[in-house]
């Protein structure tokens, strides 16, 4: 039995890396300007099926189509970023509120443009099927694979955010938009960057997850609400408690496929999501949620 | 010797909404020059810091730094132009060590000369040198305002502006903050500061403008003005200075 | 009233051309207003909880589908006919709203608005699961007779919604809800219970998208989870609110005219393409013209919203009513008491240990430097703020209550920066003060329109506030606290700013207050504004007090010049 246990809870683990960055790039974008990407769901899905694209079409191992997928849609974001949502003035509630709109639009622009190049069926990618042994546990090589990837990218996110001066502005400028016009920073490039990145790990989140579990266009708002929900309950902004908080759903959601069957686990995320809602939206380490 | 004056504002009129918060407004500043800015609460200071940084657009009139008119441009480029900005409440990065807000006082330069520079501005704030990998949002007060004012001489500004920097810090640590100030003026920097204890910004500038309801109400040197007994009655509501009387 | 009348033809008008397509069309002709119909009901309501009070939510296709659903299990569970199955789902809409604003209504925006945007995917879920819904196939019910009954009915329904959107619009309710919208801290100084008007307006809201449920299943005759919560709903009835003009009564009847038409344009030529072509007009309005056509009205001067209710075209000069507790308080007795009021932010001390006295009838003022720590000690005095010690109103301990509580019993505030309403009138700023808690309709105009021209802004009643120079916005914020009869009115730096005439309107009016028995607690930093006014005046520095007296007395004392100027000051002191 402990070993199940021991099992299990290395599958969450590992899937909780997924999870994270899966998310990431919604808490990286809510730093900076304050708003929820409501079309980060569908960059995951463009990320995924791009990979299966290249996966199925011409043989591309989804390794490399790790960063290709990043790359595509850091130019997107920095697209969106740039033509759309800098047009809107930031000017507190009423510019917040139009750029909810604004995203709320993409995600259907981004959804039914996918609609039209991949269709409506599901996609999955069969790469690396095989499992991982390590005595008595075994472990898909999908999932790790995917795992340790998924852990090199958030890493590497955090090393550009600590140690660059690029990622410290991006920092700044989500701690204080006029401190950082103090320094000389200019916050519009600085925004055009940030959402650029944080798709870019959405797109990347996507190339991965497409390996593990199918993919469909018309699935992407259960990801924004997955995505929301880790970083909600790690904290709005978040790094560190975003990390807990992806963990914690992976262990969450293996432990309740493997007892309670696939249906209660794929409703454990509402559960949790209605959880935050109610009994701590300011997260477990975070700060407001509250009116 | 440079002859441009280093800061001109002329006619200028600037406000949040359609009316404006001030009016008239009219300044010239020499490099090298101190001007302190005095007045109540609500007659339009900050605005006027704001303005001259473009976070407040002028409804009329123009703003010329060096020689160059600012109009539209956005409050960073203002700031790479050479207006180092201590804004009110400091504005510092909080979950960032103090080194790091200093870099990023000078993000745009190479790290050599950032490095160079940071121990510079060592030299100038030596209690800073022991709290240099604290994170900024636990240091006290005063601290954090030292390290509002060295960030913005991080990147080695020509014009200096303050907004109340002595909000909430005990008289010690504001005199020792003035006394900083001053040393700072032999590179010929120019100095304006907003301020709501006026003894100390009088004592540290040469010329001093009186604000009052969104215009200059009054202009002279430091020493006249500290001198007048009005200044504390507007400042204190003694004899003779409430409504209802000349 | 004009534009009442054109609005009431207007909609006569557009009822009865609705009716004679529904009698006279062919079936695809009543089937297309029918979905014209329904989305005008459906973009109401949305806009009721995200135009009207501000508050956005992803979610109307979930109280849409929620409405649907319950309406299909009545007809055919409890085999009730179509017309008692709408009201059942409108209120089954409601009633879920009431549970789930009850929750996220104390949330900010943003979890609201992602909050409802996951409900109708966990609503879609729910309905996929379980048999009685029929699961993934969904279920069929005895559908209307033809398309023509259903349009018929959907135009009448849809021309009441228009009814009760503008009732709400004129109503105390609607009021409120616009104050909330433009500043909730604001409207709960002025003795509006936000949640509760929030709360009310999200059943609104529920119940429209119910009933437009219901009236949906009984049209089409089949209900499955992928039509009832199609995402592609909730896109078209967000984009028809905005591109008619969010937040007011006719945008989302004319938004919906126009997406509705577009839509079935769309359909036609471009069936794969729609959501494409929607969604970027939603982002073109978002970033362009987020306040739609009814914005472009206004700035062509076509169309202006009316205020809410007005002043008496010539008004009596009668005196105003007393404060709220009706009898008139003792002078000098106390009316608010503070013990002990203390507050910790970090490792910094703001308030230290402050004990104070308000008494009727009396002025005292607070005085300090900036950073001094007074307005805090005001938040914490009204309950802004939790710290140590307590605070009496009267007898009552007010810990606990809240702030709008507060302003209802009498305790009122102003800010140090103004915050005023900038969608409102000057009047309809005042009005929403004089208006709180139960306070009759004619008792708030008269309130409203005496104060008005007490501080000599009645002539200003229908402008907006961000028209006024700032000291008249000062002078706004003093009347709306005024507004509410105080028995202890605070004022934080309420005279920064203000002109000689100005201030001398003030202190009239303060006058008249504390004749009528008001306690008044004034935080100035500039003296000369009270001076004259104060009885008592008490020294904050550095959150704690520094010296007690008269005015003059603690003026003269040498702490408190060097607080102000600095230590050692040499000026010249008489």
């Amino acid at each position: 039995m402990w070993i199940t246990i021991i099992n299990l809870l290395l599958l969450g683990l590992l899937w909780g890396g997924v999870y994270l960055l899966m998310a990431t790039g919604l808490n990286l974008i809510y730093g900076v300007m304050k708003v929820v990407n409501l079309a980060h769901g569908d960059m995951i899905i463009v990320g995924g099926l791009l990979a299966f694209t290249l996966f199925s079409a011409h043989g591309i191992s989804p390794i490399i189509a790790f960063p290709l997928a990043a790359a595509l849609l850091f130019v997107i974001g920095v697209v969106v970023q740039f033509v759309i949502l800098e047009r809107i003035p930031v000017k507190g509630s009423l510019g917040e509120l139009r750029t909810l709109l604004a995203t709320f639009g993409l995600s259907y622009v981004i959804a039914n443009t996918s609609f039209l190049i991949w269709g409506s069926q599901f996609q999955s990618l069969p790469f690396l099927q095989g499992s991982v042994q390590l005595g008595r546990i075994a472990l898909p090589q999908a999932l790790v694979a995917a795992s340790v990837l998924a852990f090199c990218a958030a890493l590497v996110l955090h090393l550009w955010l600590t140690y660059t001066m690029l990622g410290k502005s991006v920092r700044a400028t989500a701690q204080s938009g006029l401190g950082a016009a103090c320094c000389g920073l200019n916050s519009r490039l600085i925004r055009v960057i940030t959402f650029g990145v944080g798709a870019a790990l959405a797109g990347a989140a996507g190339s991965l997850v497409i390996t593990l579990i199918p993919f469909q266009t018309t699935a992407s708002g259960e990801l924004t609400i997955q995505a929301f929900t880790i970083i909600a309950l790690g904290g709005l902004g978040n790094y560190m408690g975003a990390l807990i908080a992806a963990e914690i759903l992976g262990i969450v959601e293996v432990f309740t496929q493997y007892y309670l069957g696939s249906n209660p686990a794929s409703a454990a995320i509402y559960v949790i999501f209605i959880a935050v809602l109610i009994f701590r939206p300011q997260g477990l380490f975070g700060k407001v949620g509250r009116v | 010797m440079n002859t441009t004056p280093c800061l001109t504002l002329e006619s200028v009129a600037a406000g949040y909404g359609k009316v404006p918060v001030i009016s008239g407004i009219d300044l010239q500043l020499n490099a090298g020059d101190t001007i302190a800015v005095v007045g109540a609460n609500g007659a339009g200071k900050t605005t006027l810091l704001r303005t001259i940084m473009g976070e407040v657009s002028t409804s009329q009139g123009t703003v010329v730094f060096d020689g160059q008119p600012l109009a539209d441009l956005p409050t960073y480029r203002r700031c790479k132009m050479g207006i180092g900005y201590v804004p009110e409440g400091r504005q510092l990065f909080p979950d960032m060590s103090v080194r790091e807000n200093l870099e990023l006082g000078a993000a745009r330069e190479t790290g050599t000369e950032r490095n160079r520079r940071i121990a510079e501005t060592l030299q100038v704030f030596p209690k800073l040198q022991p709290l240099i990998r604290g994170r900024c949002g636990l240091l006290s007060g005063g601290e954090q305002q030292m390290v509002a004012i060295a960030r913005a001489l991080m990147g080695k500004p020509r014009l200096l502006l303050l907004d109340e920097p002595s909000t909430g810090l005990a008289p010690k640590i504001i005199s020792e903050l003035y006394a900083t100030l001053s040393s700072l003026l032999k590179s010929g920097l120019t100095i304006m500061v907003v301020e709501q204890n006026a003894r100390a910004a009088l004592r540290f500038a040469s010329r001093a403008l009186v604000f009052e309801q969104g215009r200059i109400a009054a202009t002279g040197t430091s020493k006249e003005l500290l001198a007048d007994p009005r200044m504390v009655e507007a400042y204190m509501g003694m004899a003779g200075a409430s409504p209802g009387q000349a | 009233m004009k534009s009442n009348i054109i609005q009431g033809v207007c909609l006569v008008l557009l009822t009865l051309a609705g009716v004679g397509i529904a009698l006279g069309g062919s079936g695809y002709y009543a089937q297309t207003l029918f979905t014209i119909a329904l989305y005008i009901v459906l973009a109401l309501g949305w806009n009721i909880i995200s135009g009207i009070a501000g508050y956005v939510s992803f979610g109307q296709v979930g109280f849409f589908g929620f409405g649907a659903y319950a309406a299909a299990l009545a007809m055919i569970h409890l085999e009730v006919e179509w017309y008692l199955a709408a009201p059942l789902a409108a209120g089954a809409s409601a009633l879920l709203a009431l549970v789930l604003g009850g929750i996220m209504l104390r949330l900010n925006g943003i979890f609201f608005a992602l909050g409802m945007f996951g409900l109708a995917r966990i609503l879609q879920i729910t309905a996929s699961s379980l048999s009685i819904t029929g699961g993934p196939m969904g279920t069929t019910v005895l559908p209307a007779e033809s398309p023509n009954e259903s349009a018929l009915i959907m135009v009448l329904v849809a021309a009441g919604a228009i009814l009760i959107v503008h009732a709400l619009s004129r109503s105390r309710l609607g009021l409120r809800l616009m104050a909330t919208r433009d500043d909730d801290l604001a409207a709960q100084s002025s003795g509006v219970n936000t949640f509760r008007a929030k709360l009310r307006a999200l059943c609104l809201s529920a119940a429209f998208g119910g009933v437009g449920g219901a009236l949906y299943v009984w049209n089409i005759g089949y209900l499955d989870p992928n039509s009832a919560f199609n995402g592609n709903i909730e896109l078209q009835t967000v984009l028809m609110v905005l591109a008619g003009g969010i937040g007011t009564v006719w945008g989302p009847v004319i938004g919906g005219i126009l997406i509705s038409l577009i839509g079935t344009f769309l359909w036609a030529r471009f069936p794969t393409e729609q959501q494409v072509i929607l969604g970027a007009l939603t982002i073109f309005i978002a970033v362009v013209m987020p306040g739609g056509l009814t914005a472009f009205f206004e700035k062509l001067g076509w169309w202006r919203r009316q205020p809410i209710w007005s002043p008496p075209p010539a008004a009596s000069l009668k005196p105003a009513p007393s404060p709220r507790t009706g009898a008139a308080a003792d002078e000098h007795s106390v009316a608010l008491s503070c013990r002990g009021l203390g507050i910790r932010f970090g490792g910094v001390t703001a308030v230290d240990d402050v004990d104070l006295e308000a008494r009727s009838g009396e002025m005292l003022a607070i005085i300090g430097p900036n950073g001094a720590g007074k307005s805090t000690l005001f938040s914490l005095m009204s309950n802004y703020l939790t710290g140590s010690g307590a605070t009496r109103f009267g007898e009552r301990d007010i810990h606990g209550l809240k702030p709008y509580a507060l302003a209802q019993m009498g305790l009122a505030r102003t800010f140090q920066s103004s915050r005023l309403f900038p969608s409102l009138t000057v009047w309809e700023t005042v009005l929403v003060a004089a208006s709180s808690g139960r306070v009759p309709r004619q008792t708030a105009i008269h309130i409203t329109t005496e104060l008005l021209r007490e501080t000599g802004l009645l002539d200003h009643w229908s402008e907006q506030p961000d028209t006024l120079p700032p000291g008249l916005q000062r002078l706004l914020e003093i009347a709306r606290a005024l507004a509410l009869r105080p028995k202890v009115l605070l004022l934080d730096e309420a005279m920064a700013g203000m002109t000689l005439h100005e201030i001398e309107q003030v202190h009239a009016a303060l006058r008249r207050a504390m004749s009528g028995g008001c306690a008044i607690v004034a935080i100035e930093h500039v003296l000369p504004a009270i001076v004259d006014l104060a009885s008592r005046a008490q020294v904050l520095d550095f959150g704690r007090i520094i010296a007690s007296g008269t005015p003059h007395e603690v003026l003269r004392n040498p702490e408190v010049i060097s607080a102000y100027m600095g230590a050692d000051y040499e000026g010249g002191t008489q």
